[in-house]
């Protein structure tokens, strides 16, 4: 419980950044300016109400979760979820089986994280 | 409306270990993430959390099975099961027995025919 309310207000804290997007008129879309130290961040944030091997260690981009972390498959996989419902995105079957460090999911996160759409309700999505 | 083969997937036998276990933890990834929606759709009292939590126990449950098609078969039922919450196809009731209380469970005498049919005990 503590994690999603952790989660929450590091959404609300955070979603300042994510707003100020530029408007791309040429291809309609928008084009998220999060830049990568944001991701990595917020990626240690979430990383961190997790249950860690080595909860003192320094989180670094080649932490790797199964060895440094301690988490095992399931443990993995709830992080990435974890992860897609911060930054609302959706790991891709194939890359999702292959990330191995910390560094590689926020790679990831940054190419694929869109802006948040007001409009949109949180809870659908 | 609902689409009859939304979330299906055609049944196929894994014949390595190593090919199973990533369409197993696919399956878990899709679980995890349609958590909120199951405690939205099926008006769950529950918090999405811990809905993950009873989705990680079931998983758990059949960890250390070794053989590979009694895995195929379990793989088969769990991608099943998927299909039918996300699809709306189950009701609360349907649900809320993965969340019932075990000593209350056992408790229930169990001996007469509509007892065991309330429920829904599938072994006599």
């Amino acid at each position: 419980m503590f994690a999603n309310i952790v989660r929450a207000s590091l959404r609300s804290s955070l979603s300042a950044s994510l707003r100020s997007t530029t408007l791309n008129t040429g291809a309609f879309r928008f084009v998220s300016n999060v830049s990568k130290d944001d991701v990595f961040a917020r990626s240690i944030a979430v990383l961190k109400t997790f249950e860690l091997k080595n909860i003192n260690d320094e989180i670094t981009s080649s932490t790797q979760f199964t060895k440094d972390l301690g988490m095992d498959s399931l443990d993995y996989n709830d992080a990435l979820v974890a992860l897609e419902e911060e930054f609302d995105v959706v790991f891709d079957d194939a890359v999702a089986n292959e990330i191995t460090t910390v560094g590689e999911a926020v790679d990831y996160i940054s190419k694929n994280i869109m802006p948040e759409e007001d409009i949109l309700d949180k809870e659908i999505r | 409306m609902t689409t009859p083969t939304a979330f299906a997937e055609a049944a196929r036998f894994s014949v390595t270990n190593a090919e199973l276990r990533l369409r197993v933890l696919n399956l878990y990834r899709r679980y995890l993430r349609h958590s909120r929606e199951f405690v939205n759709s099926y008006d769950l009292d529950i918090p999405a959390y811990q809905v993950k939590t009873k989705i990680r126990q079931e998983f758990e449950r059949h960890r250390f099975v070794q053989d590979l098609a009694i895995k195929n078969v379990l793989y088969m039922k769990g991608q099943m099961e998927f299909q039918e919450l996300v699809n709306f196809w189950k009701q609360q009731c349907h649900v809320m027995k993965y969340f019932e209380d075990f000593e209350h469970y056992s408790s229930v005498s169990n001996d007469s025919f509509v007892q065991k049919f309330l429920k829904g005990a599938t072994q006599a």
